[in-house]
């Protein structure tokens, strides 16, 4: 299980964000291992959906350098195409799930084969079926999003993401936004996910499944990693108070070590 | 009294004018949806100084009758390109009345494009470029088809309401239905028999039209593939088939 040896698959140093004069992202430094699951944890507003965000340029930030595998990059004069490469190497689910309305499930794991990796015809729908397959949802191919409960469209959110075979993939609250019923079942699939060996990074707030399955765990707060360790260093052992108090919020005094 | 049975010779003549009309229809609503697409990305990108151009021609269009506008192009145009050395007595009339209701369109397409694009949730966009399509294709694949689907209530409003407002070409010039029934009148003294004819032909082609798109609606329904049952008030205005 020891990923301490991989080498370092995203680098992002001293990147800053601000929309207009509130400043979110105050320089942030981050490094993940190949094949490292990265949890980040912090209150509501710290910065964590908008560093996710520009990790895959869907915000562009203001400074800082971001390294994705042997692509680098400053991120203050970073050009389209570079945006677009590095884009490329990542995938983002999202909290929403925010399935294309107008494309069936299997459309929706293809779109990105087709339309930007150029994945030949023949090979595209097996691959989207075999994503489908992969998250128990084949019989669903043909329906469109609004078909679909919130639990079966981050299933197919993940499909998406997975087919792609990003780098890097990042989560953003995936199970946030679903039915308490359904939460089990999606971290059981991002497990599944995270078994594969592909690099995560995942904003959640699910204490128990950061303990099983982070290699690190990352406190934010304020625009700031506060923190960062292995799942027993920040949850046994905090350092900082901002993390102890976030912790003892958010953790129920049963579960707490 | 109504004379059906000239009603009845009228309505061959009439009729073999619809042609010109559905040419007006066709390419005004045609270059409108061209240079409204163009409008609706200059207003959402707020291009300067073509921004302020579309908003100053979205105020004229919107605040003057289509009438005005018509007798502006007819009688403005010919003394701008003569100007330039072009012969205008060889232009045809429906030029005219074409250019004056695309220039309408435009403003009104362009504005329900816009207002379409941006009800498109931000998140749709966000994913397009998430899964590695660029910013063209994500607005072409994704949002612009969604776009579509909202905005196609409206575009159904203003094709019936365009097809309508041809009805006043004639005013300068063009030789559609009512033109015909204008020349049949004064040759025959009999007026009425032709408008008759003219207003069952609009309202038939008004509800056919209407119902054409009420089945572009469900087709293009992915929001909801069921069959709506509780939209009454689109049953009702698509000829009451209920
Ligand atoms: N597009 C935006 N425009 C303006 N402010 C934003 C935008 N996105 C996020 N913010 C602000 O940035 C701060 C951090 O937001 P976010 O990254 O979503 O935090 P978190 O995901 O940790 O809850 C919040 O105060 C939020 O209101
Ligand atoms: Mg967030």
């Amino acid at each position: 299980m020891s990923k301490e040896e991989n080498e370092i698959i995203v680098e992002v140093k001293n990147v800053r964000k601000s929309f207009g004069k509130l400043d979110v992202l105050k320089g942030v430094d981050i490094e993940v291992r190949k094949g490292e699951v990265v949890v980040i944890l912090g209150p509501s507003g710290s910065g964590k959906t908008t560093l996710l965000r520009c990790l895959n340029f869907l915000e562009k930030a203001d400074s800082g350098t971001l390294r994705i595998g042997d692509k680098s990059v400053d991120l203050k004069k970073v050009r389209k195409k570079e945006i677009l490469e590095l884009r490329r190497k990542t995938a983002f689910v999202f909290q929403n799930y925010n399935l294309f309305a107008n494309k069936t499930a299997l459309e929706n794991v293809t779109q990105g084969l087709i339309k930007a990796q150029k994945v030949p015809k023949a090979e595209v729908k097996e691959r989207g079926m075999q994503a489908l397959e992969w998250v128990k949802l084949p019989e669903k191919a043909g329906s469109y999003p609004s078909q679909l409960s919130g639990g079966q469209q981050q299933r197919v959110g993940i499909a998406r993401a997975v087919a792609l075979c990003p780098d890097v993939i990042l989560f953003d609250e995936p199970t946030s936004a679903l039915d308490p019923e359904l939460v089990g079942e999606t971290l059981e699939l991002i497990k599944k996910v995270a078994g594969t060996g592909i690099t995560m990074i995942v904003v959640t707030h699910e204490m128990s499944f950061a303990r099983d399955v982070a290699d690190k765990v990352i406190f934010m707060d304020g625009g700031y990693v506060v923190e960062q360790g292995t799942p027993d260093e920040i949850f046994v052992n905090p350092k900082d108070d901002r993390t102890r108090q976030f912790l003892s919020r958010i953790i129920p005094p049963e579960y707490s070590i | 009294m109504v004379d059906w049975q000239l009603v009845k010779e009228y309505f061959p003549d009439i009729a073999a004018k619809f042609p010109i009309t559905l040419k007006m229809v066709i390419i005004s609503i045609s270059l409108g949806l061209l240079l409204g697409f163009i409008q609706a990305i200059i207003r959402i990108n707020k291009v300067p100084v073509l921004n302020q151009l579309a908003l100053v021609q979205i105020s004229y269009i919107r605040c003057t009758p289509v009438i005005t506008q018509l007798y502006v192009i007819y009688f403005g145009v010919p003394i701008i390109l003569s100007n330039f050395g072009f012969d205008v007595g060889g232009i045809n009339k429906e030029f005219y009345a074409i250019l004056a209701y695309t220039l309408n369109q435009a403003v009104f397409l362009g504005e329900n494009i816009r207002s379409s694009l941006q009800a498109v949730p931000k998140g749709q966009f966000d994913a397009g470029r998430s899964v590695g399509m660029t910013e063209a294709q994500t607005l072409l694949s994704i949002v612009t088809p969604q776009a579509l689907y909202i905005s196609l209530p409206m575009l159904g409003t203003f094709l019936v309401a365009l097809f309508q407002g041809t009805a006043l070409a004639y005013l300068v010039g063009v030789t559609d239905m009512m033109g015909k029934v204008k020349l049949l009148g004064a040759k025959t003294g009999h007026t009425l028999e032709g408008y008759i004819v003219c207003a069952i032909i609009f309202a038939v082609i008004s509800i056919i039209l209407e119902q054409v798109f009420r089945v572009l609606n469900n087709k293009l329904d992915f929001a909801n593939k069921k069959a709506k049952t509780d939209d009454n008030t689109v049953l009702r205005a698509a000829g009451g088939n209920a």
